[in-house]
């Protein structure tokens, strides 16, 4: 075991779960920030004060700063390398084979160009929207280990200390601080940099669907509003009971706000992914000042490096592509987007294709009202360090300095806790005048269909088996589509589980799991379910239960082992009560009773409809999307995704997703 | 005076996890105050802590040593018949912080644990000397590096800052001092056991606490527990734990000088510190009533105790991380703090998707089967006694019974069993300690 940790393993050690809060947070703090965000509430005498699920908007003059996280330590000589001169032969040299070759290079700067794999990062340097701060390090480095780097980075303070970060302290400082809106992080953890005294941060998930973001199945939502409900009154249970019940709620509300930001599905992974997510979240102005992300993947090439650290360069410059193309164009003046990474790599090369840790690298600020060029000093490539490396230009909390000072209107001093000299990375403060041009909207959103109206109705048939539904019934559908409160995968969803298809096509759906084992082809179930509409249910039982196909899974059954394969097959009970048994039996030996509408009696009783709970969901989801069964696996693995929490949508999603799902409609 | 209801649940609570009507019933029964404490500190009756599932390995099978473990421990903390012994365990395992993301050694880790247990309500110095030698705490605070001329000063500093004394008690020439004083004090060769290497060891004349002389590591923390830091160290750990079983308190309180006095008057008992805090007025009275939130391992723990099913079953750990509590897992050598920290939309987000898992496998179990033909008012009452909700708020009470009268009046009467136990494990009164 090393003292140095791996690049992976530390970013735990840095980070907190979910939010964190200050322990000594008073109730009145609270109270003052639900109620700024509920905008003119008074707390009237009695009243509670309700939690709002954004924070006020941004104003014009605001800053929104996205913070690019390089895990592991990037390689700043090959992210912009010499191209030409002196300082090119001695890079060929230190480099090697590792060195990109000039004809390769995107040129740049005088005699600097930079990695081929950031052509639009290199297209926004030219139109002056980047500057590149070089030989940006620590003036004191203690040693060259990830974790104290990264920490230090992170932290970003004239100290020691590590406790909290340089942004969450100025999170600490903002109007509504503990909203969760003001400062939010796309990762699973809030990580140190972020990290406050008592500003709230949010960790958005990398998918929606998060618990309460659909509220359109009935049973469920109104246990939303029972724990909603938890939080219309005191508690009379101490602060901390209140702000439980408070939390609960919020959560449901966050769920709800944050879950229009995955519509339509951002189809990227890594950077470009969560930067199209920031983008959005910016654009929706939730109030958001302060959003960090990562790279996806470590920058710590101690081999491998031309391919690795390729592949990283080619993810920046996606992800940053992504994020400025997605940016409504009325916020371009507003946001400024910076990396940074603990440190560079050593000039020279090891002996496994690779460098190992070194000192000073570049940082990247990008946007609008940068000015765009090099920024800093190129550290000498021919006097190092004792360790054989650069030597830092720039103290990294320079540029937090700046950024604070400059781009968030923040205090650097009481941030930092010192002075640091400041850079000339703006050429204007954020904001000034601006035109709101709403983005483009995307291309026909009812694809595979042709229109809204042609979608709702193959739900009808597919979902509801009505081929020809009325008109009046499909106008409404298709208006909350298009009025956006609703989406396709919600629509399918509501389709899937109304009280229409609960009561006609559910128990259709049942009756084939327990008679047959198996899911109806959709001839079948048509065919089953306008039976059922015309002559009811227990003449599609006897039908089921007079063909070969039951005789051949159940066999030949008296009644009284017919009666004890209702309660197996319908309710899941192996061992019921001798008394129920006998009860059924003589009912049927009077003839009071049929098999065929006991069969109907028992698949429409709650126990059967619980037990077959998540098998009708799933054959509905193949027979109704896909027009055909599922095999084995799938249909295991599809139970056990909705027995472990999953929501119906998140199923939905992925069929309404699929090839196969799309070829129908071709 | 006898032990009124919601005092007895509050004293299970805070020296255990869930209230089970068996565990109310039998504390109501006892006399008064003092045999309540009496009985739930009965460390007589803790189970042998035997059959932990313990493999060893790579990375590959750290998984199933972490979920097994944590199973193991969780399946003690649910079903011992003194959960104060395991609920101690847990304080030890945030207060001496080693943790798997740096370790990657459940074997060490379990031993750790093993270790916690032993010492759990016992000679406090013990447990302090012990930990200081722990291969877990050796790796995880570097003093398995620490050699004269190399000094690692990560143990020696985190020991007097965040273990015995806290802030404001030492300098930084006594972080100095006390990592010599620790150097040899490594691991075998094997990594996994403490050895002593007297020619790793610095021999020179260090000055810790003013006081001059050749210091050794143990002799250091009697220094400590024992000697010039004695009151300091005392309160110290008296607030903390005190602040784990009551409310949070500062060390400055007066209250904890008077325990603290004690402490020491009993020889650093923790039994003994344990038994008075229980035993306090303070502990009693509404600011230590609702004075903590329940923290993730509580309220997994209750939940399992309320429908009555195995982790095993109910797979708290699919969801631990989400709520930012995963055992063995400390977030960094701070460990996880109180009330407001446990209370995000984060890790609301979590627990409420444990608690749909749970409520089917509850369903699934028959728990409320066929309630949904009795009254809202007796849906919620038998709600609130299997979920040990002997206090239950007005205002929590009225939803409840508005959510059962609409939901039959809805038509969808067999969602009631299920959302029952989804709405009872949300429910204010149920995140609470």
């Amino acid at each position: 075991m090393t003292i140095d940790l791996e690049y992976e393993d530390l970013l735990p050690l840095l980070s907190v779960p979910g939010e964190v809060h200050d322990p000594g947070f008073s109730r009145r703090h609270f109270l003052q920030g639900s109620l700024a965000t509920a905008g003119a509430a008074t707390l009237a005498s009695g009243a509670f004060a309700s939690s709002a699920f954004a924070a006020t908007p941004i104003a014009n003059s605001d800053g929104v700063l996205v913070i690019v996280m390089m895990g592991g330590g990037n390689d700043g000589l090959n992210t912009l390398a010499p191209i030409s001169g002196p300082d090119r032969t001695r890079y060929q040299s230190l480099r090697g084979n590792l060195a990109i070759p000039a004809a390769q290079l995107l040129p740049a700067a005088p005699g600097y160009g930079f990695h081929p794999r950031l052509p639009r990062l290199a297209a926004r340097y030219a139109a002056g929207r980047v500057a590149v701060v070089r030989g940006v390090g620590q003036t004191n480095a203690a040693d060259l280990s990830h974790f104290t780097s990264m920490a230090s980075f992170m932290a970003g303070t004239a100290t020691s200390a590590r406790s909290s970060g340089w942004l969450g302290r100025y999170l600490d400082g903002l109007t509504e601080y503990d909203s969760g809106f003001r400062g939010l992080t796309f990762s699973s953890s809030v990580p140190l940099h972020l990290l406050g005294q008592r500003a709230k941060v949010t960790a958005v998930p990398d998918q929606g669907g998060m618990w309460g973001s659909d509220r359109t199945v009935g049973w469920e939502n109104r246990a939303f509003n029972a724990v909603e409900a938890y939080a219309s009154g005191p508690t009379g249970l101490s602060q901390w009971g209140d702000r439980i019940a408070q939390h609960g709620k919020a959560a449901l509300g966050m769920a709800q706000t944050i879950n229009t930001l995955y519509t339509p599905e951002v189809t990227t992974a890594g950077l470009p992914h969560d930067l199209t997510l920031a983008a959005r979240l910016v654009n929706a102005n939730l109030g958001a000042r302060v959003i960090a992300v990562s790279v996806s993947g470590s920058f710590d090439t101690h081999s491998n490096q031309m391919y690795d650290h390729g592949e990283l360069m080619g993810q920046l410059d996606a992800g940053i592509e992504a994020f400025f193309t997605t940016l409504a164009p009325g916020f371009r003046d507003q946001v400024t987007l910076a990396t940074f990474s603990e440190f560079g790599r050593r000039p020279e090369r090891n002996d496994s294709d690779g460098t190992d840790h070194g000192t000073a690298s570049l940082m990247l600020v990008v946007g609008e009202n940068v000015k765009g060029g090099l920024h800093g000093a190129q550290p000498s490539l021919t006097t190092f360090d004792p360790r054989n490396n650069f030597v830092a230009q720039v103290d990294y909390r320079q540029v937090y300095a700046t950024l604070l000072d400059r781009w968030l209107d923040g205090d650097p001093t009481e941030v930092l806790g010192g002075n640091y000299a400041q850079l000339d990375l703006f050429t204007n403060v954020p904001g000034g005048p601006r035109v709101v041009v709403p983005p483009p909207p995307p291309p026909n959103p009812a694809k595979p269909f042709p229109d809204w109206t042609a979608l709702v109705r193959q739900q009808y048939a597919d979902l509801l088996l009505l081929a020809n539904p009325a008109p009046e019934h499909v106008a409404p559908w298709v208006s909350q589509l298009q009025g956006g409160t609703t989406t396709p995968v919600a629509l399918i969803s509501t389709f899937m589980t109304i009280s229409t298809t609960a009561a006609e096509v559910h128990p259709i759906l049942r009756a084939y799991r327990a008679c047959f084992r198996r899911v109806p082809t959709f001839a079948e179930l048509s065919s089953r379910v306008a039976t059922r509409r015309a002559s009811g249910f227990a003449t599609v039982c006897s039908a089921l239960l007079s063909t070969t196909e039951f005789r051949t899974a159940n066999g030949t059954l008296s009644d009284a082992a017919y009666v004890r394969w209702l309660y197996r097959y319908a309710f899941g009970l192996t061992a019921p009560a001798a008394s129920r048994v006998n009860h059924w039996v003589g009912e049927l030996a009077a003839r009071r009773q049929t098999r065929a509408r006991l069969l109907a009696l028992f698949l429409t009783e709650p126990t059967c409809v619980t037990k077959f709970r998540h098998e009708v969901l799933v054959s509905l989801l193949y027979v109704g999307m896909l027009r055909r069964a599922p095999s084995a696996s799938w249909w295991t693995t599809r139970i056990n995704q909705l027995a472990a929490g999953a929501p119906l949508n998140r199923l939905v999603t992925e069929f309404l997703g699929t090839a196969e799902y799309a070829a129908r409609f071709d | 005076m006898a032990v009124s209801r919601g005092d007895a649940a509050h004293l299970l609570r805070r020296t255990g996890f869930g209230v089970t009507t068996t565990r109310l019933n039998e504390i109501v029964a006892l006399p008064d105050r003092a045999a309540a404490v009496a009985r739930v500190t009965d460390v007589s009756l803790a189970p042998p802590a035997t059959g932990a599932p313990i493999g060893g390995g790579w990375i590959e099978e750290q998984w199933v040593g972490w979920y097994q473990l944590s199973w193991w421990w969780m399946d003690r903390m649910r079903t011992s018949p003194v959960p104060l012994v395991e609920k101690m365990v847990l304080f030890w395992h945030n207060h001496f912080v080693s943790g798997q993301d740096k370790l990657f050694d459940m074997g060490l880790l379990y031993t750790q644990n093993q270790l916690f247990r032993t010492h759990a309500l016992g000679d406090y110095h013990a447990l302090v000397q012990a930990m200081a030698v722990d291969p877990a705490m050796l790796w995880y605070l570097d003093n398995a590096e620490n050699v004269a001329g190399r000094e690692q000063e990560n143990f020696a500093r985190e020991v007097m800052e965040l273990f015995t004394m806290g802030q404001g008690n030492f300098t930084e020439a006594d972080v100095i001092a006390m990592a010599k004083a620790w150097t040899g004090h490594n691991v075998s060769a094997d990594g996994r056991s403490y050895v002593y290497r007297a020619a790793d060891h610095d021999t020179t004349t260090k000055v810790l606490f003013g006081i001059s002389q050749n210091w050794n590591g143990p002799a250091t923390l009697t220094e400590i527990l024992k000697g010039s830091r004695e009151v300091a160290a005392s309160r110290f750990i008296t607030a903390k734990l005190f602040s784990y079983l009551a409310y949070p308190i500062a060390v400055t309180d007066p209250l904890v000088a008077t325990l603290a006095d004690g402490f020491r008057a009993a020889n650093l008992s923790l039994l003994s510190l344990v038994r008075a805090i229980l035993t306090s007025d303070a502990f009693w009275r509404p600011t230590a009533r609702y004075g903590l939130a329940r923290n993730p391992t509580e309220w997994f723990v209750a939940g399992m105790e309320a429908v009555g099913l195995p982790p095993s079953q109910l797979h708290p750990e699919w969801w631990m991380e989400g709520t930012g509590q995963q055992l063995f897992y400390p977030p960094n050598v701070a460990g996880w703090k109180q009330n407001s920290y446990w209370i995000s939309t984060a890790s609301g987000w979590a627990r409420s998707s444990w608690a749909s898992h749970v409520r089917w496998k509850a369903n699934e179990a028959g728990l409320f089967a066929g309630i949904q033909s009795q009254t809202p008012a007796a849906i919620v009452n038998a709600g609130f006694e299997r979920f040990g909700i002997v206090d239950p708020s007005p205002t929590t009470r009225a939803a409840l019974e508005a959510w059962v009268t609409q939901t039959k009046a809805g038509g969808e009467s067999w969602s009631i069993p299920p959302n029952l136990v989804l709405l009872l494990l949300l429910s204010p009164e149920f995140q609470l300690a």
